[in-house]
C-alpha cells in the first residue's frame, strides 16, 4: 500500500513516466487506427520479452551499485552458441547457454569484488572477450536452430502468443518475489545503498555482488533464447543495442546509477516506453536512423528531465 | 578552504602518481623487451613508427579522456566523434584543397560543441554521465548515418592526404608529433595551471569543492569541451592518414581510450590520473594491438586479448595495493 502511494507522489521522477505514456497512448488511439489492434498488441509483447529480461538482470545490477555492459555480447553470445548447438539436442544447447550465462556473470562478479575493478571497465572488458568469442563461435549470422524449439517459444493460443505471455509474466512475478520478499532483495538494496555498513551488519557483500551479475548475465541468455528462436538463427551483432536500451529504459524508470535505489515497476514503465518507441517510430514512418538519433535524444531528455524535476 | 586546498592537495597528488606513472613505464619498457626477444622485428623502426602512428589517433582521444575521467566523468561519445569528423571531414573537403581549413574548423567546432552538450546534460541537468553520453553515442551514430544516408562518399584533398602520411626523418610520422605536442600542452595545464588543478579538485570530492566556493560546473564542462574537440582531431587525423572515408568503422575509440586511461593509472571518479601515464597506456594498447596482427590473430581474436589483457593488468593494479 505504501508503494501505491509512493507512485502518486508529484515529487517522483516516475510521474513523469505516466503522463509521457499517457500522452503517447492517446495519440496514437486516436490519430493510428491500426495502433489499437490486437495485432498490434501481440507485435509489441513478442518484440520486447527480450528486452524486459535484460533490463530486470541490468536493474539488479544497478541496485548493487555496479552496470553490466556485458548483456548485449552475453545476448548474442547466447544465439551463438544454440545456433551451434541445439541441432545435437536442444535441452543440451539451453544448459550450455545457460552455463555460459553463469560463468560470465560469476567472472564479472569476481572481477569486481575480489580484484576491485570498477564495474565499468570490468564488464567493457568482459563484454569485448564475449564478443570475441561469439565472433570465433559464428563470424556471422547463421547456423540452425530446430523448428520445434522456435514453434515452441512462440506458442500462440489463439491470437494470444502463450509462451511469451508465460515468459513475461514469470519474470515479472520473479523479480518481484526476489526484490522484495527475499532476504536476498533486501541484501541487494543495503549492498547497493552502503556497502560498508552493509557489510558492518553481517551481509555478504561480495556474494550479493556476485549473484547479481549472475542473475543479470542468466536473464540476458534468456533472453538470447527467445531471440534466436524469432531469427531461427545465430546472429554476432544481435546484442549491441541491448546496452544503451536496458540502461536507458532502466534509468528513465527511476533507478540510481549510484545504486541501492529503485522499484519494479520503474523498470517496467521504462520498458513499456522503450519498447513502445521503436513501435511508435514505425508508425510514424521513420527510418531506423532516425530512430537511433531520437532514442539517444530521449534517453538525455527524459533523464534529464526527471534530475531537473526532482531538484524543483 | 580554497587556499589550504591549492596547497596541499597536489603535493598529495603528485607523491600517488609518481608511483604509478613510473610502474606504467617499467610495464612498456618490459613488453618491449620481451616482445623483442619473441619476435624481433616488432621493436625495428618500421614497426615502432606504425605503433607511434596508431598510437597518435588513439592517444589524442586518450588525453581527452584522461581529462573527463580526472574531472570524475567518463565520455562514452568519443568513438563516434571520431566517426563523424572521419566521415564528414570527407564530405566537407570535396578534394578540394581551398576547403581544408574551413573543415577542420568546423569538425574541431563540432567536437566541442558536443562535448558542450555532453558536459551542460552532466553538469546542470545532472544526467549520470554513462547515461548522457551513451545517449550522445547514439544520437551521432544515427546522425551521422542520416546525414551520409549509409554510403560512404567525398574526397579527401590532396595536400590534406599528403600531411596526413607524412614522415619527419623517415619514420616520424607528424601526426605523433602533433599528439607529444598536445600531450605537452595538457600536461602542463593539468599540473601548473589553476584550471588543471581544480579538475583534479573537482574529481576528487566535487561536494568539498562545491562548498569551498569554486564554480564546479566549469571545469567538468570544459573537461567535455575538450574531449570532444580531441576527438574531433584524432577523426580527421584518421581520414587524413586513410585518405578516404567509409562508413563502416569499427568503433576501438571508446574502449581504447578508457582502457588507455585506466592503463596509464587513471582512476575512475577520483580525481587521479596523469597524461604520461595515459600516453604509456596508449602505447601499450597500440603496440600490443600490432604484435597481435604480427601473430595474424583475427578480429575476435584480438577482442579477447585485448580484453584480457586490461582486465590483468587492472587486476594486477588493485591487487598489488596501488589504487
Amino acid at each position: 500500500m505504501k508503494r501505491l502511494t509512493s507512485l502518486l507522489d508529484f515529487s517522483n521522477p516516475i510521474i513523469i513516466l505516466y503522463l509521457v505514456m499517457a500522452a503517447l497512448f492517446i495519440v496514437l488511439i486516436v490519430v493510428v487506427p491500426t495502433f489499437h489492434t490486437m495485432q498490434n498488441f501481440n507485435n509489441l509483447l513478442l518484440r520486447n520479452v527480450p528486452l524486459l529480461c535484460v533490463c530486470l538482470g541490468q536493474m539488479i545490477v544497478l541496485l548493487a551499485a555496479g552496470i553490466d555492459l556485458t548483456v548485449g555480447p552475453v545476448l548474442a553470445l547466447a544465439t551463438a552458441i544454440a545456433s551451434e548447438l541445439m541441432g545435437h539436442g536442444i535441452a543440451f544447447g539451453i544448459v550450455v547457454v545457460l552455463m555460459a550465462g553463469v560463468l560470465v556473470g560469476v567472472i564479472n562478479g569476481l572481477g569486481v569484488t575480489k580484484a576491485k575493478i570498477n564495474p565499468f571497465v570490468m564488464t567493457m572488458a568482459m563484454g569485448a572477450i564475449v564478443s570475441g568469442v561469439t565472433l570465433y563461435i559464428r563470424p556471422r549470422a547463421g547456423g540452425y536452430i530446430p523448428k520445434s524449439f522456435a514453434h515452441t517459444v512462440l506458442a500462440h493460443w489463439g491470437q494470444v502468443p502463450v509462451v511469451p505471455l508465460v515468459i513475461i509474466i514469470s519474470v515479472i512475478i520473479a523479480g518481484y518475489i526476489l526484490l522484495y520478499n527475499t532476504t536476498y532483495g533486501r541484501h541487494l538494496y543495503a549492498t547497493g545503498g552502503n556497502e560498508e555498513a552493509a557489510r558492518l551488519a553481517g551481509i555478504k557483500t561480495d556474494v550479493t555482488t556476485i549473484l547479481a551479475y549472475v542473475i543479470s548475465t542468466v536473464l540476458a541468455s534468456v533472453a538470447g533464447l527467445y531471440m534466436c528462436a524469432r531469427i531461427e538463427s545465430g546472429d554476432p551483432f544481435i546484442g549491441d543495442p541491448f546496452v544503451l536500451d536496458s540502461i536507458g529504459a532502466v534509468v528513465i524508470g527511476g533507478t540510481a546509477l549510484t545504486g541501492g535505489r529503485g522499484t519494479l515497476w520503474g523498470t517496467l514503465f521504462g520498458v513499456i516506453v522503450f519498447g513502445m518507441l521503436g513501435n511508435v517510430f514505425n508508425f510514424l514512418g521513420l527510418s531506423i536512423n532516425w530512430q537511433y538519433v531520437l532514442r539517444g535524444l530521449i534517453v538525455i531528455g527524459v533523464v534529464g528531465g526527471a534530475s531537473a524535476w526532482g531538484k524543483s | 578552504m580554497g587556499e589550504v586546498m591549492s596547497r596541499e592537495r597536489p603535493l598529495q597528488i603528485g607523491f600517488l602518481l609518481g608511483n604509478k606513472v613510473f610502474i606504467v613505464y617499467l610495464a612498456l619498457g618490459v613488453l618491449l623487451l620481451v616482445a623483442a626477444l619473441v619476435k624481433p622485428f616488432s621493436v625495428g623502426l618500421e614497426n615502432l613508427s606504425s605503433v607511434l602512428r596508431w598510437s597518435s589517433f588513439l592517444g589524442l582521444v586518450a588525453i581527452g579522456q584522461t581529462v573527463v575521467m580526472i574531472a570524475g566523468g567518463i565520455d562514452i561519445s568519443v568513438g563516434m566523434i571520431v566517426y563523424l569528423t572521419y566521415n564528414l571531414g570527407a564530405r566537407m573537403m570535396g578534394g578540394s584543397d581551398a576547403q581544408i581549413l574551413p573543415t577542420v574548423l568546423f569538425c574541431l567546432f563540432l567536437g566541442g560543441t558536443i562535448g558542450l552538450v555532453n558536459g551542460v546534460g552532466v553538469a546542470l541537468a545532472r544526467i549520470p554521465h554513462i547515461v548522457m553520453t551513451l545517449g550522445t553515442y547514439t544520437a551521432i551514430y544515427g546522425a551521422v548515418w542520416v546525414y551520409t544516408g549509409g554510403v560512404t562518399g567525398g574526397l579527401v584533398s590532396p595536400a590534406f592526404k599528403a600531411f596526413g602520411k607524412l614522415l619527419i626523418w623517415k619514420y616520424v610520422p607528424v601526426s605523433t608529433i602533433l599528439w607529444l605536442a598536445v600531450c605537452l600542452l595538457f600536461s602542463f595545464v593539468m599540473r601548473r595551471t589553476t584550471f588543471g588543478r581544480k579538475i583534479y579538485a573537482v574529481g576528487s570530492n566535487i561536494t568539498a569543492v562545491r562548498f569551498s566556493g569554486i564554480n564546479v560546473n566549469l571545469p567538468l564542462i570544459l573537461s567535455y569541451v575538450i574531449s570532444g574537440v580531441l576527438a574531433a582531431a584524432a577523426g580527421l587525423l584518421f581520414l587524413g592518414y586513410l585518405g578516404m572515408a567509409n562508413m563502416f568503422f569499427v568503433d576501438m575509440y571508446t574502449m581504447g581510450s578508457i582502457a588507455a586511461a585506466v592503463i596509464g593509472g587513471t582512476a575512475f571518479f577520483s580525481g587521479i590520473g596523469t597524461i604520461a601515464g595515459t600516453i604509456a597506456g596508449t602505447i601499450i594498447m597500440r603496440f600490443i594491438f600490432n604484435l597481435l596482427v604480427m601473430f595474424r590473430v583475427a578480429d575476435a581474436g584480438r577482442m579477447i586479448a585485448e580484453g584480457l589483457i586490461i582486465l590483468v593488468i587492472m587486476a594486477f593494479y588493485n591487487l598489488s595495493g596501488r589504487e
